[in-house]
């Protein structure tokens, strides 16, 4: 039995099942403690290194796009004419959506109470699950707080909360499931992360209609999303394995590794 | 101590790397896992027994900052110190072409490994299979990652091998 218990095997035995049983039970205090006091110390080398990289890829970018540039350009000052029409008639509808509001007495859509936050750390696997940032619980970050860029692109919420840092799930992760509505058609879905490859508008009735470069939003069904957060563009639909669903496969706005600033939705009131 | 000291600053640093570099240039599931492959160093040119607790609480912090249940990269390291000191016992890679191809299996093996028992352990279960049957399907994606993996042993080998050598650590 002594000669057994002494081997190297035995011991390696032992750890596994010592660290098995500690998963099992996930002492998130425990770890907590310790989480916060490295976590913490590493936050500024983090962000010196996470910054000077991400400089370094946008160089890259730039000097390897030189050539496409013009053509860019050309796209991108069209769409912004364009947009900024959009701006324009959006705004006036806005102002109507309020007065009216007002007169039937009912509260205003959606505000939001935001902390911005620097992207400090990605999913060292590769696989775009989650990102890190640089603000937490003692800057009122919590769990399950939604998490944008922009004025309103959803691109995950807070899973967890240490002192000075946070871990953000992104929705490409297979762990992430959402409620989604196609704004075009109000075709009504769930919308799942496929292992941080891109995301699934699935669950959507056969009776319902989804066209390719339709937009997905959150539906607010639920009560644990805002409603109205973008979420992506449809880029391919069809059916679920079992023939029972449509599936659409939804493309993400921009990708994980371009990220430097997000926004956390602290507080929101929905009517 | 002076070492242990060195070895827990590597650690700390391949992880800020791993996290905070990497993932902005690599592609998907195309990522060298630095840390691994020092361990991998570390557990050919360390003694079991010495290094099997240092390796132990160099996947307890490395899960920590990963933000993953403390015990997944835990048990992955001792696996991995378990399995070179087994192999080193029985065929010595001191001797140069055997000890080039004892590497080669060693890097191999120890990626396949940990990536196998991540997916079971963070996924729970099956779906973590699905997911690495899936990843094997695609064997370039494995052949660049074990030929990142390679680079980072090699430069980390090296790097431990001065640090044992060097007067200031004795």
């Amino acid at each position: 039995m002594k000669k057994i218990t002494s081997t190297k095997l035995f011991k390696i035995f032992l750890i596994s099942i010592f660290f098995i049983f500690l998963i099992s039970l996930n002492p998130y205090r425990f770890v907590g403690f310790f989480g916060n006091i490295f976590l913490t110390l590493a936050i500024p080398f983090q962000k010196i290194a996470y910054s000077s990289s991400i400089k370094f890829s946008n160089t890259k970018d730039f000097i390897s796009s030189i050539g496409q540039l013009k053509r860019e350009n050309e796209n991108l000052i069209k769409e912004n004419i364009d947009l900024t029409a959009d701006i324009s008639r959006l705004k006036d509808t806005e102002k109507e959506n309020i007065a009216l509001r007002e007169q039937l007495n009912l509260s205003l859509k959606n505000q939001y109470e935001l902390a911005n936050a620097f992207v400090v750390g990605h999913d060292p696997n590769g696989q775009e699950n989650w990102i890190e940032i640089d603000k937490g619980s003692s800057d009122g970050i919590e769990v399950n707080m939604p998490v944008i860029i922009a004025e309103g692109v959803l691109i995950g919420r807070v899973q967890e909360v240490y002192f000075k840092t946070a871990k953000i799930i992104l929705l490409t992760n297979s762990k992430s499931v959402i409620n989604g509505i196609d704004v075009e058609t109000e075709a009504k879905g769930v919308i799942k992360g496929e292992y941080g490859l891109g995301l699934i508008f699935d669950m959507v009735l056969q009776s319902d209609f989804l066209n390719i470069g339709d937009s997905i939003i959150t539906s607010g069904i639920g009560g644990d999303m805002p409603k109205g957060l973008f979420i992506g563009k449809v880029k391919e639909v069809h059916f679920s394995e079992d023939h029972l669903f449509q599936q659409a496969v939804v493309s993400v706005p921009i990708p994980s590794s371009k990220i430097k600033v997000v926004s956390i939705i602290k507080n929101y009131k929905s009517y | 101590m002076k070492k242990t000291i060195a070895y827990f600053f590597i650690i700390i640093v391949s992880i800020i790397i791993q996290k905070s570099i990497f993932p902005i240039f690599g592609a998907y599931f195309v990522l060298p896992n630095l840390v691994l492959m020092l361990i991998l160093a570390l557990s050919i040119l360390e003694n079991f027994y010495t290094f099997l607790y240092k390796s132990v609480f160099a996947g307890m912090l490395y899960d920590i900052f990963l933000y993953q249940q403390v015990g997944i990269y835990a048990i992955i390291f001792p696996m991995v110190v378990y399995f070179v000191s087994f192999f080193s016992r029985r065929i010595s890679v001191d001797l140069k072409i055997t000890g080039i191809f004892m590497f080669g299996f060693f890097i191999i093996f120890v990626t396949l490994m940990s990536d196998f028992l991540f997916f079971i352990i963070s996924y729970y279960g099956m779906d973590g299979l699905d997911f690495f049957v899936k990843i094997i399907k695609n064997p370039l994606l494995l052949v660049y990652k074990i030929f990142f993996n390679s680079m980072f042993f090699i430069l980390y080998y090296n790097i431990i091998k001065r640090i044992k050598n060097s007067y200031f650590f004795i």
